[in-house]
């Protein structure tokens, strides 16, 4: 080959490379946004965010761009920083903040969708429109696990701007504000510790073994809540309070005993209701005790009750 | 460029598919959570006998007419009930070396057969209850000495 003839051929390679980009010049761009709606991240179950959550996934948001005339054109989208002035955004709930961001893919090497100051190719989501057609485009939500904050809808608007051209040479076309809503669920966690086991509340299995009952003897309990809500704590007792044989003794078949939670004595004749605020840092510790009345003659046999506890997030 | 895009679509459908495949499990749903706490103890089988003498001196000389002797307290707390034997070590006699004396007894109202021993099934019903042990020795003309008898009570679960 002659190379005095390759710098040639280079340049009608880069003049080839060129053309379709040339044809996509800005001025020959009529873009729109269509469809553009304000998002809310749905997290695993549909329902929002769950702060306990190892993971959330991420919530897809498709949208459509059109081109009003009939030449093609390129294009990308640009994202802004929202309220953050960072792109470590963040959405608000009164004071309360959660972290989120915006990315144009669903690989963990995704880098957050950015604004045209900052905008490289990796940045922003772009594509090309081959005359007057509607191209739909995707972008993700996705908000980090076990950030423990308060429940409530948290918001975040950012702009949306569309440009024709490339990210040296462009002409902004549209730009729409998007509101994003990140709904924290509220959510109790629940651990009940006794006779030296500590297990998720749900679906525990729980017994209180006072061997040979004796009055004033004594068992405790602790229920360590956290959460991110407030919560309710129902406790209802089969008996309503006594420990009984079996459902054939009439006489002298029931023990009675009492129950106390952070310290104050609690009648279960009816179901109990205590209600506690929301803490957010840390679990918050109850401490249970079961004691043993007074009882005189009795019949022999195994004495029981079922005290049912019931969390619940407000 | 559109099929490019379309595949790259598809692609991102099955990467978000892929990565709510493998979240762990359901936790921190906002319902009630619950658990039964069961709370248990026994009350082991006890049956007892209280009484409140064990030991009577009579005046042979003088009539004995239902004299009571002990008051009893029965307890068991079988459901199924309990029994009571009531025995006379001598089948009744009070006896020395100079010779024997027949006598009665009734406990709770009721007459006891020292000579063959009295059997009494109870149920647990009522409780504890005081029950008298009493005696009748009839009035003679009896050789000196010092006349004994022992009666037993005793209790068991049936």
């Amino acid at each position: 080959m002659n190379h005095r003839l390759i710098p040639c051929l280079c340049a009608l390679v880069a003049l080839a490379i060129l053309a379709p980009l040339s044809d996509a010049r800005a001025d020959n761009c009529n873009l729109r946004f269509d469809n553009v709606s304000d998002p809310t991240f749905d997290g695993s179950g549909g329902r929002g965010y769950d702060p306990f959550a190892r993971s959330n996934g991420l919530t897809a948001v498709d949208f459509t761009i059109r081109n009003k005339k009939k030449s093609s054109c390129a294009f990308f989208v640009t994202v802004s920083t929202g309220q953050a002035g960072s792109y470590n955004r963040v959405a608000s709930n009164g004071g309360a903040t959660i972290r989120y961001n915006i990315y144009g893919g669903p690989s963990a090497g995704d880098l957050p969708l950015h604004d045209i100051s900052d905008a490289t190719r990796t940045t922003v989501l772009s594509g090309f429109l081959d005359g007057k057609e509607t191209i739909s485009l995707r972008y993700y939500l996705d908000v980090p696990a076990l950030q423990i904050v308060a429940q409530g809808n948290y918001t975040d608007t950012v702009e949306f701007g569309l440009y024709s051209g490339s990210q040296n040479e462009f002409e902004r076309e549209d730009d729409e504000n998007v509101r994003i809503t990140v709904p924290v669920i509220p959510v109790i966690d629940v651990e009940i510790a006794a006779g030296g086991v500590r297990l998720p509340l749900e679906g525990a299995s729980v017994v209180l073994d006072f061997g040979n009952l004796q009055p004033r003897a004594s068992r405790d309990f602790n229920l360590y809540v956290r959460g991110n809500a407030p919560y309710r704590v129902e406790i209802e007792s089969e008996n309503r309070g006594v420990l009984r044989l079996d459902a054939f003794a009439t006489d002298h078949n029931t023990i009675p005993y009492e129950l106390s939670i952070d310290g104050g004595r609690r009648s279960l004749n009816q179901p109990i209701m205590l209600s506690y605020g929301t803490l957010i840092s840390g679990a918050r510790d109850h401490r249970g005790r079961i004691t043993i009345g007074d009882f005189d003659t009795v019949l022999r046999g195994t004495y029981s009750d079922v005290l049912t506890i019931s969390v619940t997030a407000n | 460029m559109r099929a490019i895009q379309a595949a790259l679509s598809a692609a991102a459908h099955c990467a978000v598919l892929a990565l709510i495949g493998f979240q762990g499990p359901a936790h921190g749903a906002d319902g009630a959570r619950s658990v039964d706490i069961e709370i248990v103890g026994i009350v082991p089988e006890s049956c007892n006998i209280a009484l409140d003498n064990s030991r009577v001196v009579f005046d042979l000389s003088k009539s004995v007419q239902q004299v009571r002797i002990a008051t009893i307290t029965e307890s068991c707390n079988r459901s199924a009930g309990y029994v009571v034997t009531v025995r006379s070590s001598q089948n009744g006699m009070l006896s020395s070396s100079a010779g024997g004396i027949g006598y009665s007894a009734t406990y709770g109202g009721e007459p006891v057969d020292l000579a063959g021993g009295a059997v009494i099934e109870r149920d647990t019903q009522n409780g504890p209850q005081p029950r008298d042990l009493l005696v009748t020795i009839p009035q003679g003309n009896y050789a000196g000495g010092v006349y004994r008898d022992v009666i037993t009570v005793e209790i068991s679960a049936q």
